[in-house]
């Protein structure tokens, strides 16, 4: 490394001054390594469930946002308000199915605009991480759902944290909002906002013959 | 000025050749009728001298071809039409001086219909001059509109534009290979450079296209597309992936492409358009995707219009302008479906569901809501009767039903 030439007389704190050494060594290949990378504000986009709105803001664009929670803990519907919600703003939204078990007709029935909804039925992970990856790089999607629900934990578990790294740095400069849903939480520090879903008190199911409700009492707690 | 080529009895390809040799002096020619071809010369005089000097390049060009042909040239269409049925070799007719020198030629040169050939023959009209000498308020009385058109053009004075004959647009390229090909990476470099070509001819003639024909020997694939395209590297990637999830299976020596031409796209962007993904960006990640987990699990779903359970299609996915008015029906929780369904054991205490196990899951039913009885496709082989339960094991609610046909039971998903 070479030694920064300082003008005679000006003195510099010790900090400074090795900052200033640094610098110049590394000018012409960084050209402000002590600057912070400007980050780009994005908006965030309402799920569709007024508490979680109001918990949350909503979703993050151009971040990874998981959830994840036990059976019957309202992921799917949660999922499903999300791109239900993406209607109001006319957007184009991807799902990847990672066990083929979405349900068009749930779907229809909640307001999703399946005619602007990307459904990739997978089966294996290998997959889900390919077809994400070009979903993501391929740009252009407002919310892109990556459904690991039903894989085995044990795959699922053993996806790289870099994958995940790489997919929050795809979205980042974009307004694409990527869900990952899951059973337990695996994305880690990758992800920008992480939501547990639990099932509480009693679950009332209501059915009449001719239109069926199920309700669950839902509560969500957020986490970061 | 027009100029017209006659052969008389032309064949076919001696009409096409007629009609290339045109082309190679005036992009306005019009392809009159079979062995007669007139086009445009105003202002190519600059170029070959004197209409004289024009007509001899003419005729050159012409039997250069191995053809003979009579070229005139006249001030309108018409007029250099006749001069050249009639008159062999060369003939230019200076402006004013038609009638006079076609006063000569035969009425055939008009080509009459039999009917008026034979009453003009009855009259005893056999030349331009006699028929032109003829009163028109007469001749229309006596032949009508025809009749009338002809006496102007006996006249020397037709006045018609010109209807200028484009030819057909084909954009084709094809290249024999020395050797065969056996996989599909050479064929990448292939298809580039042949595609490369096409689209340049494309763009020259303001056309894109929508479909694209390729031809490996006996081989065949047609690639469709949702828009015009006119990019060469996007149609090559979308070849190559459709080789790539339908492999020719043979060596290939021959490589024909052509693009079926259409209008190009034309957009009109605004700052209010909503997100949605780059149309030709789009179809090739659509390609891509199908090349990884299929072609039948890449699309948007379409809800067939039946009571059937899970009853739906896959599409092909393209973004729609319009937009689903339709508002949501319900608040219902979701169903995660298992497919395919889940066969279950499950006991019963008076009608009703309490014990239940399958892949897995285990335990009494804490909860039971039914039964929801529902068939029908009664008259075809894939009927269903069944009837539905909600059921709840373990804290999570599940929809299970009874196959009465099939005397089982199976889960068919979660509720989540």
């Amino acid at each position: 490394m070479q030694s920064a030439i300082l003008p005679q007389g000006f003195a510099l704190s010790r900090s400074r001054f090795a900052r200033a050494r640094l610098e110049s060594a590394l000018g012409e290949r960084i050209s402000s390594p002590f600057t912070d990378v400007e980050r780009r504000v994005l908006e965030n986009v309402p799920t569709g469930i007024a508490s979680l709105d109001a918990l949350t803001g909503g979703l993050p664009r151009g971040a990874i946002t998981e959830i994840f929670g036990p059976l019957s803990s309202g992921r799917t519907s949660a999922m499903i308000s999300i791109l239900a919600e993406a209607k109001a703003s006319d957007e184009v939204c991807a799902l990847v199915d990672g066990n083929d078990a979405f349900d068009p007709k749930s779907a229809a029935e909640a307001g999703v605009e399946l005619n602007r909804l990307l459904w990739v039925r997978c089966h294996k992970l290998e997959q889900v991480l390919k077809t994400t990856d070009l979903l993501l790089q391929g740009g252009g999607f407002g919310r892109v759902v990556m459904d690991l629900t039903d894989l085995p934990l044990s795959h699922v578990r053993s996806i790289p944290l870099a994958s995940w790294f790489r997919f929050q740095r795809t979205i980042e400069r974009t307004p694409t909002a990527l869900v990952v849903m899951n059973s337990q939480s695996i994305v880690g520090s990758a992800a920008g906002l992480v939501l547990q879903m639990k099932t509480r008190g009693r679950i009332e199911v209501v059915r009449c013959r001719t239109q069926r409700h199920v309700r669950v009492h839902l509560h969500s707690e957020c986490i970061r | 000025m027009f100029a017209c080529i006659y052969i008389p009895n032309a064949s076919g390809d001696a009409h096409a050749a007629l009609l290339n040799c045109a082309t190679a002096f005036s992009p306005r020619v019009e392809n009159t009728s079979a062995g007669t071809v007139v086009f445009d010369v105003e202002g190519l005089e600059r170029l070959f001298g004197s209409y004289s000097g024009i007509a001899a390049k003419v005729a050159d060009e012409v039997h250069a071809r191995g053809l003979e042909a009579n070229v005139a040239i006249a001030s309108n269409a018409d007029a250099a039409v006749c001069a050249a049925r009639g008159f062999g070799g060369i003939t230019v007719l200076n402006s004013g001086t038609e009638a006079k020198r076609l006063r000569d030629l035969s009425v055939t040169v008009l080509g009459p219909s039999p009917e008026l050939l034979e009453t003009l023959d009855r009259w005893g009209i056999r030349t331009l001059g006699a028929f032109a000498k003829l009163p028109a308020v007469e001749i229309s009385e006596r032949l009508g509109q025809e009749g009338v058109q002809l006496h102007k053009l006996a006249r020397g004075a037709g006045s018609r534009p010109i209807i200028p004959y484009t030819e057909a647009e084909r954009f084709v390229e094809v290249m024999e290979l020395d050797y065969e090909i056996l996989t599909i990476e050479p064929l990448t470099f292939i298809l580039s450079r042949m595609l490369d070509g096409i689209c340049a001819r494309l763009r020259s003639r303001n056309r894109a296209t929508h479909e694209v024909h390729l031809s490996l020997g006996t081989v065949r694939r047609v690639l469709n597309l949702p828009l015009p395209v006119r990019n060469p590297k996007l149609l090559t990637k979308l070849l190559i992936l459709d080789l790539e999830a339908h492999p020719p299976g043979v060596g290939v020596q021959r490589v024909e492409v052509e693009a079926i031409p259409t209008k190009p796209r034309v957009v009109q962007n605004g700052l209010f358009v909503p997100l949605s993904p780059e149309p030709e960006k789009l179809e090739l990640t659509l390609a891509r995707l199908k090349a990884v987990v299929g072609e039948e699990n890449v699309g948007a779903a379409e809800i067939l219009d039946t009571h059937r359970p899970d009853a739906f299609e896959i599409k092909k996915f393209g973004v729609l302008n319009e937009r689903g008015l339709k508002p949501a029906t319900t608040s219902s929780v979701a169903l995660r479906r298992f497919r395919p369904v889940l066969e279950a054991t499950v006991q019963m205490r008076n009608s009703a569901p309490i014990w239940i196990a399958f892949h897995g899951v285990h335990g009494p039913i804490a909860t039971a809501r039914g039964p929801w009885h529902t068939s029908g496709d009664w008259w075809r082989p894939n009927m269903w009767d069944r009837e539905e339960w909600d059921i709840e094991v373990v804290d999570a609610l599940y929809r299970i039903y009874y196959d009465v046909h099939m005397d089982r039971w199976y889960a068919e998903g979660v509720y989540d």
